[in-house]
């Protein structure tokens, strides 16, 4: 019983922490979205105090797709552009921001709500799965 | 020999009586050309200022969300603030939508005079209706603008604004790339300020209180 119990509190502490290695999550927060809109984007601060990182990508059971994006001006227009994958060098901190670097969602399946939080699995490397949770707030 | 020779006391008594006086006087000259000074400062807006005192170039053919053809005449006395985006638009739209909504806030009453819409630059997956819930999800004062993409083109170019279509993925979404400003008409219906992306609320709202004075 107590064994059991042990395991279920490890688990718990697993899926909850938001530090791997060096690696630690600084902010991770979204905007909440409108009705019916099936898009959305996640900002997360990641501060990397171990050895270099590559962020390649990142996976959520609340969109279809989840793909790293840049906004960024190209002839006068602000395009998204796709982006395979982001050094976190050690000793750096990648930062993400409304126009600019962010963590896109496609095919949300239902609305942010302000107040929730989502769980947001941050590839690093291919080997290195990051649990966050994404704080949806208005800002 | 010797002749002492009283000096001319009495007279210098009344000057040191009176330079506290010039000190002071000068002090509040001084702080009263500063304070006017300040009034008359013109303000410095924090996006970049037309220059010109050229009317808004007008909407035409498109209409707000609920029908209502836009007249921008209609809305002289006020401040029109217009973004061009679409509803599929992770980041940028609802940054700048919710900047918007946050400067009405600070804004209280007088934000009642800023009359915000998003004009959609992609009204073949955008309704006219739900151009239009969408922005209200942002702030219930919010109205959405609809065109055909013909129109929002004709419009948009005279606003310096461009927008095109990326290509779409397997399952026929594809981004807007779009020109993303957010632009101020003037209560005398003069395109006034054009804001960059990452304008801040508190940058909007003493902007918006300099228009509206």
């Amino acid at each position: 019983m107590r064994a059991r119990i042990l395991t279920g509190l490890l688990l718990v502490a697993t899926a909850c922490t938001s530090s791997d290695g060096g690696v630690a999550v600084v902010e991770a927060w979204a905007r909440p979205t409108a009705p019916e809109a099936d898009v959305a984007a996640f900002y997360v601060d990641i501060r990397n105090d171990g050895p270099d990182e590559v962020l390649v990508g990142a996976q959520s059971d609340r969109c279809g797709a989840v793909a790293l994006h840049d906004t960024v001006l190209e002839d006068g227009v602000m395009t998204m552009r796709h982006i395979e994958e982001v050094a976190i060098d050690g000793g750096s901190t990648l930062t993400m921001e409304p126009g600019g670097l962010h963590i896109m969602c496609v095919d949300l399946e239902e609305s942010l709500v302000a107040g929730q939080h989502v769980d947001l699995v941050l590839l690093l490397g291919y080997a290195v799965r990051l649990e966050i949770a994404v704080s949806v707030e208005q800002r | 020999m010797s002749v002492d020779v009283e000096e001319p006391r009495a007279e210098s008594q009344p000057a040191r009586a009176v330079w506290p006086w010039l000190v002071i006087g000068a002090a509040v000259v001084l702080s009263a050309a500063l304070f006017l000074g300040g009034l008359f400062r013109p303000h410095v807006f924090n996006g970049t200022v037309i220059q010109s005192n050229d009317i808004a170039p007008p909407m035409t053919g498109l209409v707000y969300d609920d029908g209502e053809p836009v007249d921008l005449e209609a809305l002289r006395g006020n401040v029109a603030l217009v973004y061009f985006g679409y509803t599929h638009c992770p980041d940028l739209c609802p940054a700048m939508l919710s900047t918007v909504s946050r400067t009405l806030g600070e804004l209280g009453e007088m934000g009642e005079r800023v009359a915000t819409m998003m004009v959609t630059v992609d009204p073949a997956r955008d309704g006219q209706d739900y151009v239009g819930e969408y922005v209200r999800f942002f702030n219930p004062r919010f109205r959405g603008v609809w065109g055909t993409e013909d129109q929002v083109r004709l419009v948009s170019t005279k606003y310096g604004v461009h927008f095109q279509y990326d290509e779409p993925d397997e399952d026929g979404n594809y981004p807007v790339a779009h020109t993303a400003s957010l632009m101020a008409i003037d209560p005398d219906g003069v395109l006034r300020v054009v804001y960059p992306v990452g304008v801040t609320v508190e940058e909007l709202t003493a902007d918006m209180r300099a228009l509206l004075r």
